[in-house]
């Protein structure tokens, strides 16, 4: 049969109209997420909150957080025992534990992993860099694996679940030019994890499929329905991502969904918002280094103006736990007699009476930067700025990005005199937030850019730091942070509640903090 | 006697305009018997290419016929629609030589395109007909080299070059009436004769009947027959050229003559200036201008009156009955 | 002609070469310190300080900048410091559906522009015109963003007819083409679904791009049209009784769009930055994108090869232009 123009132009006109049922139809035993993926696919170069979305699910450490609050569980690794002096560290394998290419995973894979680490030198190296040396992670047999520490550090077993295990012969096959493999790491996966990668499927932060590994060590009684496979397609744009959860594009969005958008997704029959109390903090950060927040009471006047309720109940929906201090509220080590501040510009006012009579100049205009794609902290700001020109503080609004703030922290001339960001597990530990935060030998990094020093709270952290048991180490940081509150270095303002749009076709969802909820595995699907 | 091919008759033509309805045309009557040139002469602004217009059926928007007919073969042009104008008329029966020979040619497109555009769509035959009567037609009209002169662009050839081209397109369709709008005007004094003797040669040739419109008395001695004179969109004297020339009646006419007999390059000799066609009076237009203006004249209505072989002159002078002996 | 060309090819060397001085300074010039952003979140000054030295970024900026040449010259633009992928890979992965995009826009701005501004041209003063201008003015004036959100909700959301996001339906696996042109590829390898689905995903995505260059492509048509018919010839057209339709779409149509082809040359570069906005919106993996995604983690090695591409792009389309001019006035083809 011979087809005119015409006819051939209504026929691909028909094929589009009558398209594959709905836009939005779901694919059976496929899920689809449209949260962001690492920037590279290399668990050791990479250590953020999309890196812990991927290498949950392709990789597996030796322990892992599981629960809300977190409890640390044996993963790999069926056990652990520490020396007395808190030096010596030895891990037991699992037996029969499988990578994805079908070798088994051994103490050396272990080891080369913790020593890949080491010497990449990136973001996961830093727990251990100060503690570690290479040569101390050795393998005296397939199934052992033991630390020898430069010196006692409390965190220690907190930082294990960071390290990813690798398949050491699969990455050094591909090493190139002792890059340790980084090169092709950067775009393959050598893991054990619940999830393989599919090879030929990436394109940086777009996509990105992983399939179910049948042989994963934990097996799948469990679970009677698995997700099967994963289509990891990155939304810009969280309204998208919104728009497609309620049209059944996409089944699981990232989890800081406007609060905006929770009443939307809950009053739809396709999806619900999984609501969940995390530790992950917000706060306005102060240069403490500089006038005026050099002076005590400036800083107080500017932590009792500001709107805490105001802003989490109006702004934020509810969807967010007061958080007066540094630390998060569920954490051990909170001192839970340490009260904070409180919105009233009645004593900020007064505050800002005795500052001048401390000679501080509280007329100069001062300046918070926001980072320009997350609008919470422009909300944050804006409502402050308002509160503030109503006691006779000006304060300026820039527009600012994450490298950009992350640079000018480098020294405390160019960093900023307040600025708005989160603090998240990154592991589950006291030493993540008001250890990293206000001990000033961190000054430098972006985490510690109050620039507060104090030598009291540096010694009280640094005995922390060097013990092993939680309960002489619980103590010492309660009291770093009853004085670092005392000292009002910062405005803390809340500790997150977790929110994330999930389709009603998975079931099973698990939240822990440490993730934020991105193992997989748990997960049911229907249809 | 047979019937002429154009015969215009009393013809009216408003253009509405910002400042209300302008009376371009009040009153244009002439005929063109077969074979003959008729020369259109007038001053610009006398209203000639909105006459052209309206035989060729392409009003400006705004422009409205107030009265009058244009009789072509014994058809009225006037009540032809678009469609038919299009398909029957333009450049098949009636076809038309422009001005300028350098503006008339669409520049991007070669000259074959363009005249076997007409061609293709009123004339029947294959493409390599046409082309082959476009060769001979621009042979004819001394064109040299005429068959690689197809494949060219206008911007290739010269003044004169063009003019020939667009004589030779006139002819392609085989028209009843050619309508020439001033083809000389543009070009230089030699090249202006050479076109004029090719035009007189081509219409004896063919037979075809011409309307040349003009302001150059002397172009119209040269190469016209018969002859209407125009003043302010009305015509008010027509006859034989010879005629015409040689005793002029009506004022207007005599004063034309009489300040350029041989000249053509405006009316300076006439005191006074056109009036606009918004404010012209509803009767004789020259009367302002006129040295034996009586008082009736600018209410008398345009009324052509025969005269002796074929004449016939527009003025209140050679009414029967003086008005004047009435009042 | 092909003097004409090879002196314009030629021209753009320089040009390029000095796009790229202009850029490194720039970048440069940002306070934004890669090796601060790709350390990531827990990284130490020292750590910060290897990554500074194993990067080059400590060496004085004229070395980095001959450096870079050296590179560019053998066609290796560095690795860029996030995915720690060849930048060149990252572009030949990603240039195609930014093409894809950009030339389906191109194709409804100049497909549906041209007709429209003839047809307003043609119907000077009267309803289709003024409809048609306030059309074009709200086809400039409306940011693409909004635009896209309603296509989304109406076209995705509302009536289902198409998907809401993305180049491909999440089931579907790209086909192993040799192009990498997602339409082109599904053809050549015969998979109608591939194509069908890949199109309908394309669709809102390039109403989106294509609205302003539409508008744009609109009133240069109408103008140059408007211009054109008051032309003797025009007239002249008409007394010799051209067929209506071939008269104003064939005679006065290739006199009109010497500046709507100028336009349609300034809109692709254009569209390569409206692909920005469009790709970040619609999830579309492309160039756009990628840039966005360079810009906020200021990986500079991504930003110069991007603007060395656009650079390239733009001196190519205007070498086109250039050559499209020639090819619809013979005039300038005897004068060059």
């Amino acid at each position: 049969m011979e087809l005119t123009r015409r006819n051939y132009a209504a026929l691909t006109l028909a094929t589009l109209i009558a398209a594959p049922a709905r836009a939005g139809a779901a694919t059976p035993g496929l899920m689809v997420r449209s949260d962001g993926q690492p920037q590279n696919l290399d668990p050791h170069q990479i250590f953020d909150v999309p890196m812990m979305g991927y290498a949950l699910n392709t990789y597996d450490g030796l322990y892992r957080y599981q629960n809300n609050p977190p409890v640390l569980e044996p993963w790999l690794a069926t056990g652990h025992a520490s020396s007395e002096d808190g030096l010596d560290w030895e891990f037991k394998l699992r037996p029969g534990v499988t990578f994805h290419d079908g070798s088994p995973l051994t103490a050396a894979d272990v080891v080369y992993s913790f020593q890949r680490v080491l010497a990449l030198n990136k973001a996961p190296a830093s727990a251990f860099l100060p503690i570690l040396k290479p040569g101390n992670v050795t393998a005296p047999d397939p199934l052992t694996v033991r630390f020898r520490l430069d010196r006692p550090y409390g965190p220690f077993l907190a930082a294990i679940p960071i390290v990813a295990i690798v398949n050491a012969k699969l990455v050094q096959a591909n090493e190139k030019g002792g890059d340790h493999g980084a090169a092709w790491l950067a775009s393959n996966e050598a893991g054990s994890g619940a999830y393989s990668f599919v090879p030929g499927t990436l394109t940086p932060n777009e996509r990105l499929g992983m399939q179910r590994f049948e042989g994963h060590f934990w097996g799948w009684s469990d679970n009677p329905s698995p997700v099967a496979r994963v289509a990891m397609r990155t939304a810009r744009e969280t309204s998208t991502g919104v728009l497609g959860l309620m049209n059944g594009s996409i089944d699981w969005t990232d989890s800081y969904l406007p609060t905006d958008q929770v009443e939307q997704i809950q009053s739809s029959r396709v999806a619900r918002v999984e609501r969940h109390s995390s530790l992950r903090t917000f706060v306005i950060r102060m240069n403490n280094a500089r006038a005026p927040f050099n002076n005590l009471n400036f800083r107080k006047a500017m932590a009792h103006a500001f709107n805490y309720d105001g802003f989490i109940k109006e702004i934020l929906k509810g969807y967010a736990d007061r958080n007066a201090g540094p630390m998060p509220n569920p954490l051990w080590g909170v001192p839970k007699d340490a009260a904070g501040y409180d919105y009233d510009l009645g004593k900020a006012r007064n505050f800002l009476r005795a500052a001048q009579a401390d000679g501080v100049n509280i007329r100069q205009p001062i300046r918070i930067h926001i980072q320009s794609q997350l609008e919470q902290t422009n909300q944050a700001a804006q409502l402050f700025q308002s509160d503030l020109q109503s006691i006779g503080v000006n304060l300026r609004i820039v527009t600012d990005t994450w490298a950009n703030i992350v640079t000018s922290t480098g020294s405390a001339e160019t960093s900023p005199d307040m600025w708005i960001h989160w603090v998240s597990t990154y592991f589950v530990d006291p030493e993540n937030w008001v250890g990293q935060m206000y001990d000033s030998q961190f000054h430098g990094t972006w985490k510690a850019s109050s620039w507060y020093k104090n030598p009291e709270v540096d010694a009280l952290l640094g005995r922390a730091r060097g013990l092993v048991k939680q309960a002489e180490r619980a103590p010492l940081y309660e009291e770093a942070t009853r004085r670092v509150m005392a000292d009002c270095a910062d405005i803390w303002v809340y500790n997150t509640v977790e929110l994330r749009g999930v389709s009603n076709r998975l079931s099973g969802y698990r939240f822990c903090p440490a993730g934020g909820g991105s193992e997989l595995r748990w997960l049911q699907l229907k249809g | 006697m047979a019937m002429p091919v154009l015969e215009v008759e009393a013809l009216r033509v408003a253009i509405r305009g910002d400042e209300g309805m302008a009376r371009i045309l009040d009153h244009i009557a002439f005929r063109l018997e077969t074979g003959r040139i008729l020369g259109v002469v007038g001053e610009s602004g006398c209203g000639k290419s909105t006459l052209i217009r309206t035989i060729l059926g392409i009003l400006p928007r705004g422009a409205q016929v107030g009265g009058g007919r244009v009789m072509f073969e014994g058809e009225d042009l006037l009540a032809f629609s678009e469609a038919e104008l299009n398909r029957q008329v333009r450049g098949s029966r009636i076809s038309f030589i422009p001005q300028d020979p350098y503006l008339a040619l669409n520049p991007v497109f070669t000259v074959g395109a363009q005249l076997l555009e007409t061609m293709r769509r009123h004339r029947h035959g294959t493409r390599q007909d046409h082309r082959a009567e476009l060769v001979r037609l621009l042979r004819r009209v001394q064109l040299p080299d005429a068959e690689a002169a197809l494949d060219r662009y206008p911007h290739q050839f010269s003044g004169g070059q063009r003019q020939r081209l667009l004589i030779a397109a006139a002819l392609a369709c085989a028209p009843r009436l050619v309508v020439a709008d001033e083809p000389t005007t543009a070009l230089d004094v030699t090249t202006q004769q050479q076109i004029l003797l090719l035009l007189r040669e081509l219409v004896e040739e063919t037979g075809v009947s011409m309307l040349f419109v003009t302001h150059d008395l002397g172009v119209v001695a040269e190469l016209c027959d018969d002859l209407c004179v125009i003043y302010a969109g009305q015509s008010v004297e027509t006859g034989l050229a010879r005629a015409v020339l040689g005793s002029p009646m009506h004022p207007y006419t005599r004063a034309l003559l009489a300040c350029h007999p041989d000249r053509s390059e405006g009316f300076v000799g006439i005191p006074g200036a056109v009036p606009s066609p918004l404010r012209a009076p509803p009767g004789c237009r020259f009367a302002p201008r006129c040295p034996e203006a009586r008082q009736g004249c600018p209410a008398r209505a345009p009324q052509p009156r025969a005269a002796a072989s074929g004449r016939a002159v527009d003025c209140i002078l050679y009414d029967p009955v003086p008005v004047e002996a009435v009042s | 002609m092909a003097g004409f060309v090879l002196r314009r090819v030629l021209l753009v060397l320089p040009s390029l070469l000095g796009l790229l001085i202009v850029c490194f300074l720039l970048i440069r010039m940002v306070p934004a310190d890669p090796a601060v952003a790709l350390a990531g979140d827990n990284a130490t000054p020292a750590q910060i300080e290897a990554i500074r030295r194993s990067y080059g970024l400590d060496q004085p900026i004229h070395v980095q900048f001959l450096r870079y040449l050296e590179g560019v010259a053998r066609l290796d633009f560095g690795q860029s410091q996030f995915s720690s992928r060849p930048v060149a890979e990252d572009i030949a992965q990603r240039l195609p559906a930014t093409l894809e995009l950009t030339m389906a826009a191109l194709l409804i701005s100049v497909g549906l522009g041209v007709p429209l501004g003839v047809l307003a041209a043609v119907n000077h003063n009267r309803w289709p015109d003024f409809v048609l201008r306030v059309v074009s003015v709200a086809g400039v004036a409306i940011a693409a963003f909004w635009l896209a959100i309603m296509l989304q909700m109406l076209f995705a959301m509302q009536l289902g007819w198409l998907p809401l996001r993305g180049q491909l339906s999440a089931g579907l696996t790209p086909p192993p083409g040799p192009t990498g042109f997602l339409l082109l590829d599904s053809l050549l390898v015969g998979r109608f679904d591939l194509f069908a689905d890949a199109l309908r995903h394309l669709v809102l995505p390039a109403v989106t791009l294509s609205l302003g260059g539409l508008a744009t492509i609109t009133r240069f048509t109408r103008a140059g049209v408007l211009d054109t018919l008051q032309k003797d010839f025009v007239f002249y057209e008409r007394a010799s009784g051209y067929a209506p339709r071939r008269l104003v779409w064939i005679y006065v149509l290739r006199n009109s769009v010497a500046a709507t082809v100028t336009q349609i040359g300034l809109l692709f570069g254009g569209l390569i930055a409206g692909a920005v906005v469009v790709e970040s919106i619609y999830d579309w993996p492309g160039i756009g994108s990628y840039t966005v995604q360079a810009i906020l983690t200021a990986d500079s090695k991504v930003m110069l090869a991007v603007t060395l591409l656009v650079g390239l792009i733009y001196a190519v389309v205007n070498i086109l232009t250039d050559v499209a001019h020639a090819l619809i006035d013979p005039r300038l083809r005897d004068r060059a």
